[in-house]
């Protein structure tokens, strides 16, 4: 072939003659989208986004089926173009179900990977499952304990018989950490020279201290309080967060270099102006400290107790002795947990409640709790105003109320009901209605109405350069603990790159996710009972304030996450459709429309096929047939049903075509085809590539081996090679032995024919497995 | 005097086997025999007899059936030709108008029968292009200017020439009578009324390419054209018009007939080919072309059947006189399938550069219904949708395209003002998605999408918006399709968007459909002043949307859907079909 000259975007480009435009793109560097193309293979010309204008030609020419001519002008972006690709990406994405992330870490403010370590835990892998955890969490064994768990709401096993227990598997695992000699500490990049004041050492703060120390900056946080953990220590009681767990989690962060300043109060001890000067840069996360009041006549009584300033005092010991009757004004987690304290010092407790039950924003299984141990519910009664007896709050007036039409909350708004006002008398009144910002200390700093500080919601900044916020201090108030962590870890994000001049906002990027999932997508999941939660007996737990969870065992946390529906995209770290998705927001053009719901094909035991991520580009047929040459798969239906399927529509394994070299699953751009192995969880995770040689023949091919930590998830053949069942699975499966056991009899017969079809290509012979033990004891004689 | 009886597709759907059977008992032991020939084209008379008189005169009896056919039978045995039952002049028009290339032995000879087409000067073209050399040949066709008629018009020389060029020496001739357009069947026409004329064109292309073998790709739908295409190469080959040394030239050819499972998208060259190589019919990437590595990776040229049917003209005629014919750019005939709404449906062939509307009007007479022309569909689903105002637009390549139609293979619908221009576009879009291959997403999920969004504006669930984005699809499908098939699909939605925006317009500001059409949009509505009051309707309504006020019914707009109960309940015919404003 003899040289010749084309201009690609204006740039003389010198190549090969009788290539095609795909190529010479790509190996100049110059950025081409593709889905279809494989340099191994045919050109295809489906996915239809390797577009290029070509000088003296008014339609686009695919660059993958395009061969250069010399003198050729090709331009490969223009606003045609990058609006057909857009289209073209938007509709397939229209028909492209699945769920790139599987809900709970969807549902999660903090982006906690769940399905990632809950498949650790089920594989046994809780040393990488904890630092997985770590990698958005900093206090998971405080999290795993007293987060309202937003995942467990999202979890779709709940449409089966209840959600995982994720939080607690969190805790599990965390715990199984601290209990080590030397736990996890993630690795610390060497000092950056420069400093971050941080104030206020709440799980905002001290996540922001956790993930900025990691980039080598150093890191001082200013705390009011004599001990640090904010809220988790202040205003969560101890039976639900012991505090050496707080303590110890606390430690780990300091290990990392992160110094602690206690009894420093912001606009007291210290000033924002110099801590500006001192340092650069400066986060503010001083939480929502001050219990908001009844809003009632009498409400600024003395005796009035603040929810808040209650636990606080409690957990400083200076709680004042509360009476026989107590009285709990509010229905959320605060005044629960003020409720449960109380009861836990000896007093009849009462909580009173303007709505009724269901519209409790406390946890609903924190009521239960709490009304085991003895507490008085009293709904519909909105306090109406607050008598006095010797100048001291002496009992309520309570207006009882009924429920009308749905308010802007899209709860039942309590009215009034005319006439029926009812008054009690109590020792001790404690409102727990909500919480506020106190606004001290915040010169200079732009306020809300609200008195919370006014931070961009992209880039967590104030108006003061330098300073950013974050937690229940700024905009919407105060949230959970975990949203406070997901502000810290995302501000830390900024900061770092202020601190390197670098201009970085936060979004959570675009994923897929499957709107219209219901219990039918289901229908094929075998029954698999909850593992429930054991907790010491009412009777005994109001005696203290000793921690009334018991932890999982070890056997109860691998049964519970053996649970794991696995909802999230095997393919999340390899997939090329969703960057593309991203870089050509084909989101924003989504047209909607039906969707196909063909479900999964499990019936491989090494290969699992979810069709409705396939987009078609061919890729696995055309590697099966032109690679392979076994034509296990090809193209069935017509027009919008098409799909790559095995022929005749028939289940993978039942192909007798099939010689499961996985071939495909490595050839797929998203997750429609995967690698599994049976009964075992294979959560998606950012795996690290080693080099490594497949051992179970003279070949000894050159492969690639997927790790996380030191745990080998998969192998694959290396650039261009084409590997066998046993060099893609053998290792794998060999690793994983244990969880072979699961399999029955009929499901062990399928592996063994499966993972025997590409045998004979070596051997020339079949050998004989009667069980799985064979096959494992095979695979280690061929390696000896 | 002859007798011919059309005994196409056509003919025998219209009873003519009915017919027949009457005239060969009436004539048994007399010396009259019917002759069965292919259709001639109009479709709209069948049963047709056509009599030629022993002067040469024509008289067309048609519409028969088997009384009339009794009487007509009994006539011609005495020697009478009776005036009953002649096609009026006004509808011999349709003939009149015509000028007869590719259809010139349809409906005169015995498809069936070898010799009726010997009889008829067949095979002289084969023996005068053995007379050339293979070159000349395809100068002949060059100097015809003889364009592809299977929809894009490329020059059918041009491709001869290409795979002539190639080194291989095996090459094929495909014939491509895989018709999938809805109310399309010229190829079908064709391959049932004058099967050797396409077999002849097939063997001058190899001779002239340097082929050995013929395949010819028809739609395992038309079992007839099938049949006697089977027939013809049989028939072919015992007369040494096929196999070995041809005729004596020393050129050896074969033709194969090969049945299409039935896919529109197989009618594409590439998707043609795999499908003959027993693959799943989807388009590949061009270059190469077909003409370079086709068949099995060999040279190949593939033709529509009607150019085909041209070549033995062009041979006999001389390039010259097929030359003379049509306009600057496109030369000779074109064959229309006249079809839809159209009084005098059927297949014509008329010179290029006549207008659509002397097609329409003069020779299929307009509107069987008498309503106003509304559109004209040509091109099939690849094509567009042209309004009665275009009707002046000359039949060729360039004007038809620049209308955003294309000329297509010969499909021309007929809509009249009772046709609903949404609706036929959503009709057309499901066609196509039905029928694409699946591997381009542009297509195979666009045409999907954009169906949708034509079903939601009919139901009346369209807004502005939807038209903004059918649009910005349509070009997205347009320019990210891989095959002709794909890039064309949106061409009934965008010709319609651009010639009709308005009737689109009504149906999602107004929700009104003015043709009548779309359901959701309708409703039933009573006459006062013509109503009786015998609450009859509201009996027959499932849906209890008619009630009584006053001793007037009337019906609720809201509940009404349209089932139209009401009105065959209502014996004083009081009760009309709305939308909107506008009633019937």
């Amino acid at each position: 072939m003899s040289e010749i000259k084309i201009l690609i975007d204006g740039q003389e480009v010198k190549t090969q003659g009788g290539q095609n435009l795909l190529e010479i793109i790509l190996a100049a560097g110059i950025e081409m989208p593709h889905l279809c193309y494989q340099e191994q293979l045919r050109p295809y010309g489906g996915c239809g986004l390797c577009l290029v204008e070509i000088e003296g030609s008014r339609k686009l020419f695919r660059a993958c089926s395009t061969s250069a001519e010399d003198g050729m002008s090709v331009i490969t972006q223009s606003l045609r173009i990058n609006s057909v690709r857009r289209q073209t990406l938007a509709l397939l994405l229209s028909d492209h179900r699945g769920d790139c992330i599987a809900p709970c870490k969807n549902a999660c403010p903090g982006g906690n990977d769940c399905q990632g370590y809950i498949g650790l835990i089920a594989n046994g892998r809780y040393d990488e499952a904890i630092s997985l955890i770590k990698e958005t969490i900093p206090l998971p064994a405080c999290i795993g304990r007293i987060c309202p768990h937003p995942c467990q709401e999202a979890c779709r096993r709940d449409l089966l018989e209840g959600t995982l227990h994720i939080s607690h598997l969190k805790q599990f695992a965390a715990d199984l950490d601290l209990a080590k000699d030397q736990p996890y500490l993630p690795k610390v990049e060497t000092a950056s020279g420069k400093k971050v004041a941080i104030v206020g050492a709440g799980p905002s703060g001290l996540s922001a201290a956790y993930f900025l120390a990691q980039k080598g900056h150093q890191i001082k946080i200013y705390e009011a309080m004599p001990k640090p953990g904010g809220m988790l220590r202040y205003g969560i009681p101890k039976y639900r967060l012991p505090r050496e767990v707080l303590d110890k989690e606390i430690f780990l962060i300091e290990e990392l270099g992160v110094e602690i300043c206690c009894s420093q109060k912001l606009g007291q001890d210290i000033e924002l102006e110099e801590l500006r000067r001192k340092y650069d840069a400066v986060y503010i996360a001083v939480g929502a400290w001050k219990s908001s009041p009844l809003g009632c006549q009498g409400d600024d009584l003395p005796g009035i107790l603040g929810g808040i300033e209650f636990l606080k005092q409690l957990e400083l010991g200076c709680a004042p002795a509360l009476g026989k009757k107590v009285a709990v004004v509010g229905g959320g987690n605060t005044a629960i947990d003020v409720a449960r304290s109380a009861i836990r010092l000896g007093s009849d407790v009462t909580l009173v409640y303007r709505r009724s039950r269901a519209e409790m924003p406390a946890e609903p299984w924190e009521v239960n709790e709490a009304e085991e141990e003895g507490l008085n519910l009293r709904f519909l009664s909105a306090v109406s105003g607050v008598f006095e007896a010797n100048g001291q709050a002496a009992g309520l007036r309570m207006q009882k109320m009924r429920l009308g039409a749905p308010d802007e909350s899209g709860r039942p708004k309590p009215e009034p009901i005319p006439g029926q006002i009812e008054e009690q008398t109590f020792d001790n009144i404690i409102a727990a209605v909500g919480q506020q910002v106190s606004g001290e200390g915040l010169m200079g700093l732009a306020l809300s109405p609200k008195k919370t500080i006014v931070a961009d919601v992209k880039d967590f900044s104030t108006n003061l350069e330098g300073v950013f916020a974050g937690g229940d201090a700024t905009n919407r108030g105060p949230g959970i603990a975990i949203e406070a962590i997901a502000d810290g870890k995302n501000a830390a994000f900024v900061i770092d790159g202020y601190i390197r001049g670098e201009q970085r906002t936060f979004a959570k990027p675009f994923m897929v996710a499957d709107a219209n999932f219901s219990k039918d997508d289901l229908k094929s999941v075998p029954p698999c009972p909850s593992v429930p939660l054991q907790y010491q007996n009412p009777q005994s737990r109001v005696k203290d304030f000793s921690e009334i969870v018991l932890p999982y065992s070890e056997k109860e946390a691998q049964a519970e996450a053996f649970r794991c529906l696995e909802c999230g995209c095997d393919a999340l770290y390899s997939c090329r459709l969703l960057p593309l998705l991203r870089q050509y927001e084909a989101y924003e053009q989504n047209p909607g429309g039906s969707m196909h719901r063909r479900g999964l094909d499990l019936s491989h035991p090494l290969i699992r096929r979810d069709i409705d991520k396939c987009i078609l580009c061919g890729l696995c047929v055309r590697v099966c047939s032109e690679k392979v040459g076994a034509m296990a798969l090809d193209f069935m239906e017509r027009g919008f049903d098409s799909q790559a399927s095995p022929p005749f529509m028939q289940a993978l394994a039942a192909d007798a075509d099939c010689i499961s070299c996985g071939e495909c699953v490595v050839y797929c751009p998203t997750g429609a085809l995967s690698d599994r192995w049976p009964l075992g969880k294979t959560p998606p995770l950012a795996a690290t590539q080693k080099a490594i040689v497949c051992p179970y023949c003279s070949e000894h091919c050159h492969m690639v081996g997927e790790y996380y930590g030191d745990w080998l998830l998969r192998v694959l053949p290396e650039g261009n090679e084409r590997a066998c069942s046993l060099g893609r699975y053998g290792l794998p499966l060999e690793s994983n032995a244990a969880s072979l056991d699961r399999l029955d009899k009929q499901e062990e017969m399928t592996l063994l024919r499966n993972i025997q079809g590409d045998l004979m290509r070596f051997n020339g012979e079949m050998p004989e497995f009667v069980g799985i033990n064979d096959l494992i004891s095979y695979l280690q004689n061929l390696r000896a | 005097m002859k007798l011919l009886l059309g005994l196409g597709s056509c003919g025998i759907a219209a009873g003519a086997l009915e017919v027949e059977k009457v005239f060969s008992k009436v004539f048994q032991g007399s010396s009259l025999s019917l002759q069965r020939v292919g259709c001639n084209g109009m479709c709209f008379a069948e049963p047709l007899l056509q009599v030629i008189t022993d002067e040469g005169e024509s008289r067309y009896y048609g519409r028969l059936n088997a009384d009339s056919a009794q009487e007509l039978a009994s006539d011609l045995l005495k020697g009478v030709l009776p005036d009953a039952g002649v096609l009026p002049q006004e509808e011999m028009q349709f003939l009149q108008k015509q000028t007869r290339i590719a259809l010139r032995h349809c409906g005169l000879i015995d498809p069936e029968n070898i010799d009726s087409y010997l009889a008829a000067g067949g095979y002289k073209a084969l023996e005068k292009a053995f007379t050339l050399a293979p070159e000349e040949v395809i100068e002949q066709v060059l100097l015809a200017g003889l364009r592809g008629r299977g929809g894009a018009g490329f020059g059918a020389a041009t491709k001869w020439q290409a795979a002539r060029n190639e080194q291989e020496k095996i090459k094929y001739i495909v014939c491509n009578a895989d018709e999938g357009d809805p109310g399309a069947f010229m190829d079908r026409s064709l391959c049932e009324g004058d099967p050797h004329s396409v077999l002849q064109g097939i063997i001058i292309a190899g001779y002239a390419v340097g082929a050995q073998e013929g395949l010819l790709y028809v739609r395992a739908e038309y079992p007839l054209a099938v049949h006697r295409l089977q027939i013809a190469v049989r028939d072919a080959e015992k007369k040494g018009f096929l196999g070995k040394n041809i005729l004596g030239s020393g050129f050896d050819f074969t033709i194969r007939v090969v049945q299409g499972a039935g896919a529109f998208v197989c009618g594409e060259e590439t998707a043609l080919l795999a499908s003959l190589e027993g693959k799943r019919g989807m388009p590949q990437p061009k270059p190469p072309y077909p003409a370079a590595c086709g068949y099995k990776g060999k040279p190949t040229v593939i033709n529509n059947v009607e150019t085909f049917a041209n070549v033995p003209w062009i041979l006999e005629n001389g390039p010259e006189a097929f030359a003379a014919m049509g306009t600057s750019d496109s030369k000779g005939t074109k064959v229309f399938a006249l079809a839809g709404k159209i009084k005098r449906g059927g297949l014509v062939e008329v010179p290029m550069g006549i207008t659509l509307g002397q097609v329409v009007m003069d020779i299929g007479g307009g509107t069987v219904s008498g309503r106003p022309v509304k559109a004209v569909q040509i091109g099939g689903p690849s094509g567009g949708c042209l309004p009665a105002s275009l009707l002046d637009t000359p039949i060729d390549y360039a004007h038809i395209g620049r209308t955003g139609a294309i000329m297509g293979s010969g499909g021309l619908i007929v809509i009249d003002d009772s046709d609903c221009i949404v609706d036929m576009a959503r009709f057309f879009m499901e066609f196509c998605c039905h029928e694409s291959c699946g591997k381009c997403p542009s297509c195979r999920i666009g045409t999907q999408r954009m169906k949708e969004m034509l079903e939601k504006i009919i139901a009346g669930k369209g807004n502005m918006e939807d038209l903004e984005k059918l649009n910005e699809m349509a070009l997205a499908i347009r320019d990210g399709s891989l095959c002709g098939l794909g890039s064309s699909a949106p061409n009934p939605v965008l010709t319609t968007m651009r010639y009709f925006p308005e009737e689109y317009e009504e149906h999602i500001k107004d929700k009104r459909c003015t043709a009548l059409q779309c359901r959701a949009l309708l409703h039933y509505a009573v006459k006062e002043d013509e109503c009786a009051g015998c609450g009859l309707c509201a009996d027959a309504c499932p849906s209890g949307a008619i009630s009584e006020k006053e001793n007037i019914w009337q019906i609720n707009k809201e509940k009404c859907n349209a089932c139209g109960l009401c009105c065959q309940a209502c014996p004083n015919k009081s009760i009309h079909l709305c939308s909107g404003e506008v009633t019937q």
